[in-house]
């Protein structure tokens, strides 16, 4: 999770926050989840693994789906455009991993 | 003399416009569509789909029609020519004018047959044209620059993917297994069925890749091939016009022929006299009276 951190935070600073369509826009509301629960001060360490490991197995599955789902990138609209054009910070939990 | 040529004539124009096709002005249309359902048939249906679609229309009828009528008249002029062989005096005269007349009307199914050949052709044709011109169509709106990067950066993000996908499961779950998630197994076991019916549908006899001289084409190409056939076909019928032409010129000559037999065999039988050279009568002027 550790190695989560920087990227999350590059991500949110970027401001993701464009309305998409379809499982784009699903993929960005777990991401700005993951995000406010990765940095909510209310949580303490032991607590927030319970908040964000769920989450961080939707979002696997999110980053998944929008890369294998061919409606994802349906039309060339801004936010699909974006979206692929950065596969760092859409694919954040993939992108990070890869990157060790 | 021109009476007899004339009668002739009337003759066999009658005999031929009495003769004409049945089919001749009845409904022989086909207007083949290039509609969805073609633009994505497999390529090398494509063919047998234009055909079926050929076989349903008016037009196929009357060119099948005119094929029967045609093959009618083929027997009967074997018979003719046949029987005036065999024939002598006025009857085998009556004969040879009827295989004039025969000779006439077969031509005239002969051009009715090209026509609806023809027709048939320039459909089949201009299909094509409709056809690759989609096809056209599609290539350039695929062409959209931004489509294009989007493609490219989908591409990329899925190379990837693929590459990291392993590692992320054992990386954020430890045994990936153990920790796969629920849309993960479904999807894998869909992949899986995918897979297999995506390869059925690669080998099914149907959706075989087009081939042109033994080499495999994409779609455009098997169409380019299709419209140079049809091309080639109209180019032969042009020629087959020219025998026909030919053909009717001969019956003319034939005619002409006949009608001068005729005529003079009339004046042989009338008893006119010969008219007399100028000099063969200078007896009756040198003597004196």
């Amino acid at each position: 999770m550790r190695r989560l951190m920087p990227v999350l935070a590059t991500a949110w600073l970027a401001g993701t926050t464009a309305a998409a369509a379809g499982p784009l826009e699903t993929l960005e509301r777990e991401r700005a989840q993951i995000l406010a629960a990765l940095l909510d001060p209310a949580l303490d360490p032991d607590t927030r693994p319970a908040r964000t490991d769920p989450a961080l197995r939707r979002l696997v599955d999110l980053e998944r789906m929008v890369l294998r789902d061919p409606r994802a990138a349906a039309g060339s609209d801004g936010v699909a455009q974006r979206a692929f054009a950065d596969y760092d910070l859409t694919f954040l939990a993939h992108a990070s991993v890869e990157r060790g | 003399m021109r009476c007899a040529v004339l009668m002739l004539t009337l003759g066999l124009v009658c005999a031929a416009a009495a003769r004409a096709d049945d089919t001749a002005g009845a409904d022989s249309t086909w207007r083949p569509a290039a509609s969805e359902r073609l633009v994505r048939l497999p390529a090398a249906y494509l063919e047998r789909a234009v055909e079926r679609d050929f076989q349903d229309s008016p037009l196929a009828r009357a060119l099948e029609e005119t094929a029967r009528a045609l093959a009618d008249r083929d027997a009967g002029l074997g018979q003719l020519q046949a029987a005036i062989d065999a024939a002598t005096g006025d009857d085998r005269e009556a004969l040879r004018q009827r295989f004039l007349e025969e000779k006439q009307a077969y031509l005239r199914l002969m051009g009715r047959r090209q026509d609806l050949e023809r027709e048939r052709l320039k459909a089949e044709l201009g299909l094509y044209a409709r056809l690759l011109e989609r096809a056209g169509r599609q290539v350039a709106s695929n062409g959209d620059p931004a489509a294009a990067r989007l493609a490219a950066n989908r591409l990329q993000a899925q190379r990837r993917f693929e590459g990291a996908a392993a590692k992320v499961d054992t990386a954020l779950f430890g045994d990936p297994a153990a920790a796969e998630s629920r849309y993960g197994a479904e999807y894998r076991r869909h992949a899986a069925a995918l897979d297999r019916l995506v390869a059925a549908i690669n080998a099914h006899p149907v959706n075989r890749e087009p081939e042109v001289d033994g080499r495999g084409v994409d779609r455009p190409a098997f169409l380019r091939h299709l419209a140079a056939r049809a091309e080639a076909e109209l180019a032969l019928l042009d020629q087959q016009d020219l025998v026909l032409a030919y053909m009717a010129k001969l019956v003319a000559l034939d005619a002409m022929a006949m009608a001068d037999e005729v005529a003079e065999r009339e004046a042989a039988s009338s008893g006119r006299p010969a008219t007399r050279d100028v000099s063969a009568a200078i007896g009756f002027f040198v003597t004196p009276n």
